[in-house]
């Protein structure tokens, strides 16, 4: 099971996160299953609608947001795969709030962000039980749906 | 009875889940039972063991979020459309 990018998504993602900080950022990663890998076309950054007072530890896509990207996705014949955001100041793993409000079958994509600079991303999945989240291949391309270089993280 | 559209994911785990589905009910958590009836176990990603409103889940009726997470009572009109979306949120 892997999640499958171009270079230039893993950067807007990196880029994303660092012009957020030290607040998270957030965004949808949409694209096709195949099987049991997936494959992002595209990445679209959105705002955090967190309480701005709360931004360095949360995040929040407002649920029109998720309706007006699913409606989008819709009409151009792809998914929304799942959703990216940063860490800043902190690892690229899950925090149990992550985990309370994940839905399972979403890729949970997390770049930590040290000091203003991106640093490791991985890609995460909950499980079934909704117990724990196991993490997902990253498999970093230098162009979408050509075979790549294989990462289980990136620096 | 209430039109209902769901979020995309839904169908995921309900591959027979229709983009929009009509169901008769007073209120939302009648509207909730009648959809689980239709699509057994749907309420449970929609509701938890108490019935209330999971939280990485928003009911509007038209374009009014329900006020009633915890019980449903929120009241549904015949002619109203109502929408069962994700909130997308972590830390």
């Amino acid at each position: 099971m892997a999640i499958y990018f171009s270079n230039a998504q893993i950067g807007l993602i990196r880029r994303h996160g660092a012009a957020c900080y030290p607040n998270e950022c957030c965004g949808f990663l949409l694209g096709a299953t195949l099987g049991n890998d997936r494959v992002v076309h595209a990445v679209r950054p959105v705002s955090n609608e967190f309480d701005e007072a709360r931004q360095t530890t949360r995040y929040l896509i407002e649920p029109k947001d998720v309706w007006e990207m699913e409606q989008d996705a819709r009409a151009a014949g792809v998914d929304i795969l799942g959703v990216y955001h940063s860490h800043p100041d902190h690892p690229a793993r899950p925090s149990e709030f992550d985990r309370t409000h994940a839905w399972p079958s979403f890729s949970y994509l997390i770049v930590s962000i040290v000091n203003g600079r991106p640093r490791e991303v991985y890609s995460w999945l909950l499980s079934e039980s909704r117990e724990e989240f196991l993490e997902e291949r990253i498999t970093v391309q230098e162009s979408p749906m050509r075979a790549g270089r294989e990462h289980s993280k990136w620096r | 009875m209430a039109r209902v559209q769901f979020t995309r994911h839904l169908s995921r785990y309900f591959p027979d889940l229709e983009q929009n589905v009509e169901v008769e009910g007073n209120t939302v958590a009648q509207i909730v039972s009648g959809l689980n009836d239709r699509f057994p176990g749907l309420a449970a990603y929609i509701v938890d063991d108490q019935g209330a409103l999971r939280q990485h889940v928003n009911i509007f009726i038209g374009n009014e979020l329900i006020r009633d997470r915890k019980r449903l009572g929120d009241e549904v009109q015949a002619d109203d459309s109502v929408y069962v979306l994700q909130a997308l949120s972590g830390g």
